[in-house]
This record gives C-alpha cells, structure tokens and sequence, in this order.
C-alpha cells in the first residue's frame, strides 16, 4: 500500500492550516488597528446613501407627493481648515495647524490651491465668499473641540475620523451647477456632491389633510427611534441569511418623518432604506483608497390613493373659504375620493411657517373631515327613523300632530317652525325634517334600541379610516326620556365627524351595508409591482328589512324636490340627501349640514357637507355648495338648467 | 484457522484500553470552547439547546461503539439508497428553510440528509474501494465518479453548496489512500477544473454564484448580503488583535453586527474575543484531532476501516478549513459550520456520529485480518 500518501494528506492539511494562521496574524496583528477604527493611516468609514422616498399619486396616476433631488456640497476637511487657518492666523490657537503647516512644505502636490474652492464656488452657486467661510468656520470648530477633547484623553496627538469627513458648505443646490462641478471634476477637486431627497408636492395646497406634512426628527424621537432599534437589533436572533433586518439602519438625526396624513400613517411604507458605503480611507492624504462595499438603497414603496385629484379639487373649491369639510365618497366600496377641509395649508410651506401655523387660531393642520367632531342635528334622523321602523314602534301609517313644540314633563321642545307642521307621518317627517315627529318617536322608542341602533351605524367609534388621530365622536347612554328625546333629534351630548355620517348614508344608498372608508389603493414597489392592496378589515352588512330602506329613500328624494332642500336646484342631479343644523347654543352660531347621496337611483357619490359656525341654517348655507360640488360631478346634466 | 465463533466474539468485544484517550480529551476541550462561544454569541436559550445536542451526540457516539462498523460498510450500498432516496424526497417535498429545502421534518424533528450523505458516502466509497490492492484501474475510479456526483447534483440542487463541496475532497482523499495512480489522480483534477465552468453555468443558482464573485471581487458584488457578512467578519476578526476583547466583550458579537454568529461565523466570534493566541490554540487542537485521526487511518490495516477513517477525517479537515476560511474572508460563504463548535442539531449529531465511527476502527484496529469471519462479514 502507500502509508506515504497518510503523511502527504496530513502535509495538505497542515499547509492549508498554516495559510489560515498566517491570515489571522495578517488580521489580527497586522492590520488590527484598521478594524479596530484606531490606525493612523487607514481606516474604515461609512457613508449613508440617501434613500427616495415613496411617491404618493391619486387613483388616476396623478402625483400628489413625490421626492425631489436637490443637492448638498460638501468640501473636504483640509481645505476648510486651510481657509480658516488662513483667515484666522493670528490668533488661532488650533493644534491640528501646527501638523498642516510642517505637512505643506513636504507635500505641495495635496496642499496646493487649498483656497481656490471658495472663489470657485462662490463662482458657481452665487453665494458670496464670506457666507461660504462662515459655513467652513463652523464645521471647523465643531471638529477640532472634537480634536481638542480627544487628544486630551488620549494625551497625544492624533488624528480624528472627523478629519478626514466632507462638510456641507451649501445645500438645495440645482441640478444645473452640479452638472457643471461633476464635469470639471479635476478643477474642483475635495469637493463633493451628495444628492438629499426633497419632499414635494406639486399640487401645492390640494388635499394638505389628506397627504399630510413631513419634517425633522427632534433629538429625543431620534433617540427613542434608535433606542427601539437598538434594542429590536439586540432581541431579535437572525437566522440564515436573511440579514434583511440588520442592513435596515432605521432612522438617521435629522431625518424627515411623515406627521399626520397618510406620510404618518404609511411612514414604514413610505420610508425605504438607506444605503450604506464602506470605504477604506488613507490619512496621509485623505484620499478614498477603495470602496469596500456598498448597498444600494431601497427606495420607499409607492402609495396609489383613492383620492381623485379632480374631484378633490371640485370639492375644494365648493368649499371655497367656508370653514368646514366635504367628503365624496363611492358609496359601495368606501373609496375617498374626495376630502377637503378649511381652513388648510400648503405642505411645501410647512417647515417654513410651521410656528405660525401651529398657534393660527383657526387650526388650518385640523382635518375636520375625521377630526371634528359636532352634534349631527337632523342628519340622525334617519337613525332615528330606521331603528324606530326597524323595531316595528312606527310604521308608515303613524301620524303625529306638530304644533310647533310638545312637551315632556314640562320641558318644552320646540319643532324649527314655530307654526307646526300638522300631521305628519314618516314621509314627511324627513323631508320637512320635523322634530316633533321624532321627539314623539324617541319617546315611544326608548333609548337602548336609539343606542344599539346608533351603534350599528357606526356613531361614536372610529371609522378606522387609514389616517392619523381619527375621532370617534360620542355616543351617549340614554338614561331618561328627555335625553333620548334630545338625541333622536341629533342634539345633546352626541357627536359624530363628517365621515361617520357619509358612512351612514352610503349605508342607505348602497342597501344597508356598512363600508370601511379608506385612502389605500394600492402599494406598489420600485418595479410597479404591487405590495399591497386595500382589504376591508370590516364591512358588515346591517339588519335593515328592504321596505325600511324603500322608505327612507323616498323620503330622502323628497327632501330635494319638496322638503327642506327645495329650491336649491339639487333635483336636477338626482340628489337624495338631508339638511341638519346643530346649534352650538350661542345665538347665530349653527352648524350647516347636508349629507346625502346621488344619483338617487343609481347611487354613485354619497357626500357629507359640512360648515361650521356659520350664521344660517341647514339648506341656505349648504344647498349652493352641494349644487356647485353636483354641477362638477354631472357635468352633463348641467345643459338643462 | 480458528473457529468461526470464537472469531466472532473476538470481533464484537471492544476494548477500552483501545479507546483513545487522547483524541477524546481533545475533542471534549474543544466541546466545551464551543459551548462557552455558542453561549457568548446568542443566549441561554441557544446554550441550553446545545447541551442537549452534546448530549444526545455523545449518547449516540457511544451507542454505535457497541456496533462493528463492518457492519456499518456491509450495508453501505443499501444505507447510500436510502440516503439518496430521503435526498430525491427533500427536493420534492422538502419544507423551505430560508429558501433552501434542506430539510424535512419527521415529527418535531427536522432531518437534513444532506448532512448525512458526508458520512454515507465516506462508507460506500471505502466499501467500494477497499480491496484494490493492484491499483485502481479507470473503471473503479469512473463508478467512485459517479458515486460522488449523483449525491452531490443533488446537494446543489437544494440548494446547499458548502456540503456538496465537501464530497470532492473526500472522494479525492479516498482515491488516493486506495491507492489511484497519480498521474489520474492529477488528470481527475484537471478534468474538474475543466468542467467547473459548465458547472457554474447550469449548475449553480445566482445567489450562490453573486456569493462566489463576492469573494472574488468583493468590491463587485451585487448580493450585498455576502459581502457584509465578510466585512462584518473581517472587523470583528480584526478588532480581536493579539488578546482579544474578552469573554462576553465583542463589539461584533455582543451588538449582533456579526450575522450568523454562533453557526457559520463562531470562529470569528472567538478570533474577536480571544485574540490571536487563543484563536490559534483552537486551530492548535483541530490540527491534533486530525493528526490523530490520520495516524488511526494509518495503524489501521484492515483496508476499509483505513479508507473510513481517511474519509471522516478529510470531511473535518474540509469543514475546518473552510468554515474557518470564511471567518477570515479566505473562502467563499456557503454555509458550512464548524464542527463540535457551531450551534446546530444536524451538524453536532453527524459530527458525533463520524467521530464514533473512527473510534470504532480504532478499537476494532487490532483485530485478525486473515480471519475467515472477515470476509464473510464484509461479503
Ligand atoms: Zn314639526
């Protein structure tokens, strides 16, 4: 046999063992102090790559938020301090230059024009040269505190990673300039250009509620975010190669987060990656040696609203400067395809006037659409109504005598017309929105089927619309027959938002099924591929018998063509729907509602409209904006008026 | 001649004076730095699942000394089949683990043949292999060949590079201890060399190929991934220097930089926390455990033990050198782990198993070559 070849295979083995030692001691011992982040000559640096963040479009494709590129330029270290030695001779009393001074007469080649940069740039960005200097001064003195602190610890001199960093000089830069110093990249040498995602909208102030605002992370949130991810890193055990998790650097200080609408409330979506750079740097003349490694970074998925920009826009400007909301809505799937609220704001502006905004007493960052929360006045009616026939306490035959008021242990309620409305049954109760009809109902009804009722609609809990800071209003427990009767007429303790009644009557419009209101069309990635879709977490179908529902529709027509909503032009759009005014108690000071749906045959809008404080009433204040919104929506029925 | 019997009882009897009592010394010192790394790299509750895997390896280590390994070799062809089918059968209907179908599960235990087939194929092969004492002609070299690439097409296809690299090593050493001329054995390499491209091409999936040029030409690599798991290696072997930051005390390991620290990458953890002395002490006792394990090979003069023995050892050796050349950003990651130190079930269990296996050779080594019995057993 060959008992050599035992010895030869033992040979092999140990000669690729003796490789590995000699790697080791190449590593551990040899260039120790470059991995270390200790060495003099080398070392490790990482530089982050800004990430874009998602783009947010309307339904139709249309761009309502998306980031723009503008740029920082940076200059190297050495040459800002050059320019500051230089200008502050005298009595700079800096160490770092006594090493730059001895360094110039040996190494003329790097330290040559170390102040050709300001002229250059000033040049080129036409900002004046002292501006650009005290950027430089700055930079420079914040390092060499740095420089200064760490020398005194380590009782020697040495040279911080700092120093070897690139500072940001000028910032929103134009893609025009920058072309020019990428092209003659030799006559602006330690000058870098790094490109930071802007936000934009370029609607500038179309649906500021909807999309929301973004800015900096303050220093505690940035705290607490790391903390988080700190702590995310230290209690999560990666398995396998999904290293996924610990490539994701979360946030950086002074990153922009998204604050309210759906920036905040698609934020993780949103937000994509940074990238990361590693790169080996030499010090003796601070140039990149090599570039170790680098991950791309991932852009921030791309939100699709189910806003429709037009329809916003319509809205918008039906809306005009009263202080209020309208939402248009598809009343089958739940879709928003409109949302305005006033007084509002231009997001671009934000972070320029975001004091100003902030304390303005007419709160302009209030979504008043999901946000405020007011008594419904007439518009509970209809609840009132289904769960007085639902529960078979009235039906369409039951008449009540309106004299202007009734009474209930002597408290005095009075109908809006101080002259009655005579006998009136279901069917002209709601158009005629009588009070004495329904307080006569609520007494009859009593106040757990009102509530059980009003809690099948939704009233007094959030719609889980897909924005920030929802409110779900009040619903209050009825304990007596006044309260109860107080309620049934949409006063009292009750409150409901604008979105929560447009739920309620896309309810009746698309046969009793209660949808979920929502913004989320999809979520696409970087290749158009979709991530998510919209899926309804609840949609549930209410127990309302179909003769109910006939019942409340007519009635709801008839509010249009001879009810309180006669005359405003309303019929020619096929517009079913009911007016309300909430007193705020105070003389002169309602709240005008109009909440309805349209066509009322084929139902493909369902709308809440809403002013607040205004001085009218119901159909007088919001009849001509709903006429203004339909004239938008049916373009083409407008011909025969 | 002796009576066939009393041969018999000769054979099963096992002696403990024949127990090696310094391999086993080294490879208990050798447990217990894994287990103190497997601990300062994850946690109590991954420390805890290691005991139970040391234990259950060394339960099974000493339950299958009480079996001749003769045995073992005579049923090489009909385990090499089962293996193979199980192999068919992870490819098929395997559970993905990370993407890879490794695995399946068996109850609550997850079972990865792949792991296995090392071991399988060591013993067909030295079955195989045992009696060509006149030279090994190009037939025997062609059906070791196939062999080898059957297992291992299928290895790759799970996609489990590192253990199907493993295989040519082994199928190398055998051959050559069985006695393969050189001249082949120097044409098999060219060969392989030769059709390595075809392999690249067909063979290999993207991931595993962006690994391999991420080791390359690590400044070029797409699959970041790849490339951070070497950089975060390197800083954290480097960061050691001459004495390490201390038990417990990495930077890389205690802030979780360092993925997949207590299985593929626990040589850096240790290199980080120890330092360059004691990371070389560990490779110290590898290289004895080997040293050992050849010299086992070589007192052995029954020819299949021998070729079991150079199998197993070439399997450690391979795995050592590297697991440990992935730490140190000398070998492409694909996977491997570090035996009787990485954190693994699969892997502890095959270790233990190989290594009662050379045992076994070792206190069997004594036996009576020219005893009828023996051909009748391996027959
Ligand atoms: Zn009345």
């Amino acid at each position: 046999m060959y008992p050599y070849r035992f010895k030869i295979t033992l040979i092999i083995f140990i000669v690729f063992f003796i490789g590995i030692v000699v790697r080791l001691f190449q590593l551990q011992i040899i260039e120790s102090n470059k991995y270390k982040g200790i060495s003099q000559n080398r070392r490790i640096v990482t530089y982050p790559l800004e990430a874009t963040r998602g783009t947010i479009f309307d339904r139709n494709g249309k761009m309502l938020a998306v980031d723009q590129h503008t740029f920082d330029i940076a200059v190297q270290y050495k040459n800002l301090l050059y320019c500051y030695v230089r200008d502050n001779n005298a009595v700079s009393r800096i160490d770092g230059m006594k090493v730059h001074k001895n360094a110039k007469k040996t190494c003329g080649e790097c330290h040559e024009n170390q102040d050709v940069w300001v002229e250059k740039l000033s040049q080129l960005l036409g900002i004046p040269q002292n501006e650009l200097l005290s950027h430089a001064k700055q930079a420079v003195e914040k390092v060499e505190r740095l420089k200064q602190n760490v020398e005194q610890k380590s009782g020697r001199a040495t040279r911080i990673k700092e120093e070897a960093g690139y500072y940001p000089i000028a910032s929103d830069v134009t893609w025009e300039k920058v072309i020019q110093i990428e092209i003659n990249q030799n006559s602006y040498s330690g000058i870098r250009v790094t490109p930071r995602p802007k936000r934009i909208y370029p609607q500038q102030e179309l649906a500021p509620h909807i999309l929301g605002y973004m800015s900096k992370l303050n220093e505690k949130e940035w705290k607490m975010y790391s903390d988080k991810w700190n702590n995310f890193i230290l209690s999560s055990n990666i398995k396998g190669t999904d290293i996924t998790p610990l490539l994701y650097d979360g946030y950086a200080e002074n990153d922009y987060i998204g604050r309210s609408g759906v920036e905040l409330e698609y934020e993780n979506e949103l937000h994509g990656e940074r990238g990361k750079r590693f790169e080996e740097i030499t010090y003796k003349n601070t140039q990149v040696e090599k570039v170790i490694l680098e991950r791309p970074p991932v852009s921030g998925n791309d939100l699709y609203l189910t806003i429709d920009t037009q329809i916003q826009a319509y809205a918008e400007k039906s809306l005009g400067k009263n202080p209020g909301s309208i939402i248009v809505m598809d009343p089958w799937t739940g879709e928003i395809l409109a949302m305005a609220s006033y007084p509002c704001f231009n997001p671009n502006d934000v972070n320029k006037d975001f004091k100003k905004l902030i304390k303005h007493p007419s709160k302009p960052f209030l979504n008043r659409a999901i946000q405020g929360a007011l008594p419904p006045g007439s518009i509970f009616k209809v609840i009132t109504a289904t769960a007085a026939l639902s529960t078979n306490r009235i039906n369409t035959q039951t008449n009540y005598e309106c004299h202007g008021y009734t009474n209930y242990q002597n408290i005095i309620f009075r109908c809006w017309s101080e002259y009655g409305h005579g006998l009136v049954a279901i069917q002209d109760a709601i158009p005629y929105s009588c009070n004495v009809f329904f307080l006569e109902t609520a007494k009859i009804l009593g106040g757990d089927s009102l509530y059980t009722w009003a809690k099948n609609f939704g009233i007094g809990e959030k719609t889980g619309i897909d924005l920030p800071h929802e409110r779900s209003g009040n619903m209050p427990k009825m304990t007596d027959t006044a309260t109860v009767m107080n309620v049934a007429i949409g006063q009292g303790a009750l409150l409901t938002t604008p979105l929560q009644l447009a739920r309620i009557y896309a309810a009746v419009a698309n046969g009793g099924t209660l949808v979920q209101p929502h913004l989320l069309l999809k979520l696409t990635d970087g290749q158009g591929k979709i991530v998510r879709l919209f899926k309804p977490e609840k949609k549930q179908k209410l127990p309302i018998q179909p003769a109910t529902l006939d019942t409340l529709r007519t009635a709801l027509l008839d509010v249009v063509t001879r009810g309180t909503a006669k005359n405003t032009g309303l019929e020619l759009y096929k517009v079913a729907g009911k007016t309300g005014t909430a007193e705020t108690g105070r003389q002169e000071d309602n709240h005008a509602w109009f909440v309805g749906y349209a066509p009322y045959d084929s139902p493909q809008y369902c709308f809440a409209i809403l002013v607040e404080h205004t001085p009218g009433h119901g159909a007088e204040i919001t009849g001509p904006i709903a006429r203004e919104l339909m004239s938008y929506l049916f373009p083409e029925l407008n011909e025969a008026s | 001649m002796k009576p066939v019997s009393t041969t018999k009882t000769m054979i099963r009897s096992v002696s403990p004076r024949n127990f090696d009592w310094v391999l086993f010394p080294i490879i208990c010192i050798i447990l217990t730095i894994g287990v103190l790394f497997v601990w300062s790299a994850s946690s109590e509750k991954f420390l805890f699942k290691q005991l139970v895997w040391i234990a259950m390896g060394l339960t099974l280590f000493f339950i299958l000394l009480y079996f001749d390994y003769l045995s073992f070799a005579h049923y090489a062809y009909i385990i090499y089949a089962c293996v193979l089918f199980l192999l068919i059968l992870v490819l098929g209907m395997g559970g993905a683990v990370k993407g890879s179908q490794r695995w399946f599960t068996i109850g609550s235990f997850s079972v990865q043949p792949s792991e296995f087939m090392k071991i399988t194929l060591v013993l067909t092969l030295a079955r195989f292999l045992r009696y060509k004492k006149y030279g090994i002609g190009l037939f025997d070299i062609g059906v070791s060949l196939l062999l080898t690439f059957i297992p291992m097409v299928l290895i790759m296809k799970q996609p489990d590079l590192g253990t199907a690299l493993v295989l040519v090593p082994i199928l190398l050493s055998i051959l050559y201890t069985a006695g393969i001329r050189l001249y082949h054995l120097f044409m098999l390499i060219g060969a392989g060399l030769a059709i390595s491209p075809l392999v690249w091409m067909f063979m290999l999936k993207s991931y595993q190929k962006m690994r391999i040029i991420g080791f390359l030409w690590p400044e070029k690599a797409m699959d970041w991934g790849a490339g951070y798991h070497r950089l975060q290696s390197l800083i954290a072997v480097g960061s050691g220097g001459l004495f390490g930051t201390g038990w417990g005390n990495g930077v890389q390991n205690q802030m979780k930089f360092l993925p997949e620290r207590h299985t593929d990458f626990i040589f850096a953890v240790i290199s980080e926390e120890w330092g360059f002395l004691r990371a070389c002490f560990v490779l110290f006792l590898y290289i004895m455990f080997l040293t050992c394990g050849i010299g086992i090979a070589r007192s052995t003069r029954e020819p299949c033990g021998r070729l079991i023995v150079i199998g197993l050892v070439t399997m450690f050796a391979t795995q050592i050198v590297v697991n440990v050349g992935m730490s140190l950003g000398i070998a492409p990651i694909v996977g491997i782990t570090l035996p009787f130190i990485s954190y693994g079930g699969s892997s502890m269990l095959t270790s233990f198993i190989a290594l009662s296996i050379i045992f076994n050779i070792k206190m069997r080594s004594k036996i009576d070559l020219a005893s009828e019995h023996h051909y009748k057993t391996i027959r």
